[in-house]
């Protein structure tokens, strides 16, 4: 359950720090609301799955590339939608640094959701 | 006239040194090593199938002084049932009315042979607290050992410790047992006697002030034995800890053996150590080293994030 919650956390302040960046530019700044709930989702329904993942394996590298994946996946199924006003998708610019948050909560929630390690009796 | 050769001589002190086994349940297979006092043999228990070694007494004890001490430190260790500590199985009195406790045998090396293998640090380290753990669970049972060092502290075949050589032994507390007020094995107890080994010895200790000894004296000793098992190559957190546990005022020392635990174990967490004052260059290179890689990811991931904002756009 730590790492689960953990992860979750994570993952929705990291989506939502990886959102607000699109404020940056300013093609899409009107959107910015839209863009930073929908990147903390996508970020949060991730952690879940690594969460769970993290329960189960207990290798940190293993939880790492399996964050990146979940966060690649989840990056191209939203990379896939179009921009409303161009038509223009944007799979570098969305999925690589959506990877690199997967791949961020996933060694995270590996490496900082051990219990710690009880003290001599 | 014919002289006897080294080789002969060297047979014949050996075995007019043997103890006499007969009456007792134990098969003598050889000598293990030899103290001031006492020559620890191994021995075989055919009864169980196991091998011992039998702690002999070996020099004279017109007053019976001496066998009561070996008696005394028995009756100690069988008080110490700790995994860190070698239990005793037996006390008893050889058919020439010398007296032995047979205890578990142990086969591997010394500390001080360890110190000099190729275990890695972390490896000596928690090894190192292993005897820490075996020291604290003494002191909680009140005895004190007050003669640690690398020669009596053995390594098992799986990296297990076991303390031993409580022959100096002191009870802390109000003794239940007579004979736990007796002098130890190299001297009296009473004030200005010295007891202990150079180099492993707190000052106090060295001084003889036997009333003043605590279990911080035990405490410099395990500074002295991490100093040894470290050797040359001691980081300066570590160097701080050996110098907090040998520290000449034991106020100054760690209060206990746990605390000297807890402090190893923040140098092997990569957390700030107690006895090492950091300023922030330190403690950011500390931070640095335990947090290097989620380090390199977040840099990683904004610089990624830079480029593709600033060259590339959304």
């Amino acid at each position: 359950m730590r790492k689960i919650l953990l992860a979750v956390g994570l993952g929705a302040l990291l989506g939502a720090l990886d959102g607000l960046t699109a404020w940056f530019e300013p093609s899409v700044r009107e959107q910015i609301g839209t863009i930073v709930m929908l990147s903390s989702l996508k970020s949060v329904f991730a952690g879940i799955l690594i969460g769970i993942f993290a329960c189960y394996v207990k290798q940190r590298a293993a939880t790492a590339v399996f964050g990146l994946a979940i966060g690649l996946i989840l990056a191209y199924l939203v990379a896939m939608q179009p921009d409303p006003a161009t038509g223009q998708h944007f799979y570098a610019q969305i999925m690589v640094p959506g990877a690199l948050v997967g791949l961020i909560v996933g060694y995270a929630t590996a490496r900082y959701g051990e219990k710690p390690a009880a003290q001599a009796a | 006239m014919s002289w006897l050769s080294d080789d002969a001589l060297s047979r014949l002190r050996s075995a007019a040194s043997a103890p006499d086994l007969s009456g007792t349940r134990y098969r003598l297979l050889g000598e293990i090593g030899r103290g001031g006092m006492s020559t620890v043999f191994l021995a075989e228990d055919p009864s169980l199938g196991r091998r011992v070694a039998l702690k002999v007494l070996d020099v004279p004890d017109e007053t019976g002084d001496l066998a009561a001490r070996l008696g005394r430190e028995a009756r100690i260790l069988a008080r110490l049932e700790h995994p860190g500590i070698a239990p005793v199985h037996e006390v008893g009195r050889l058919p020439d009315g010398r007296v032995y406790y047979a205890m578990k045998f142990v086969s591997g090396p010394r500390l001080d042979a360890y110190a000099a293998s190729s275990a890695t640090l972390a490896e000596r380290l928690r090894l190192f607290q292993r005897i820490l753990e075996a020291v604290a669970f003494a002191h909680d049972r009140g005895v004190l050992h007050r003669d640690l060092k690398p020669e009596n502290i053995m390594v098992g075949p799986f990296g297990e410790v076991l303390v031993m050589d409580w022959g100096l032994a002191k009870q802390l507390e109000a003794p239940a047992d007579p004979l736990a007020d007796l002098p130890a094995s190299r001297g009296h107890t009473g004030h200005g006697a010295v007891l202990g080994t150079p180099g492993y010895m707190a000052p106090e200790q060295a001084r003889g002030e036997v009333a003043s000894l605590d279990v911080r004296t035990d405490v410099f000793a395990l500074g002295a034995v991490l100093l040894h098992l470290l050797g040359g190559r001691t980081p300066a957190p570590l160097l701080a800890i050996c110098r907090k546990a040998m520290a000449d005022a034991p106020a100054e020392r760690y209060p206990s053996a746990l605390a000297l635990h807890a402090d190893v174990d923040r140098y092997l967490d990569g957390r700030r150590v107690e006895a090492y004052p950091e300023g922030p260059g330190r403690k950011a290179a500390r931070l640095y080293a335990r947090h290097r890689i989620a380090f390199w990811l977040i840099v990683t991931y904004l610089v990624v994030r830079g480029s593709l904002l600033f060259f590339g756009g959304r």
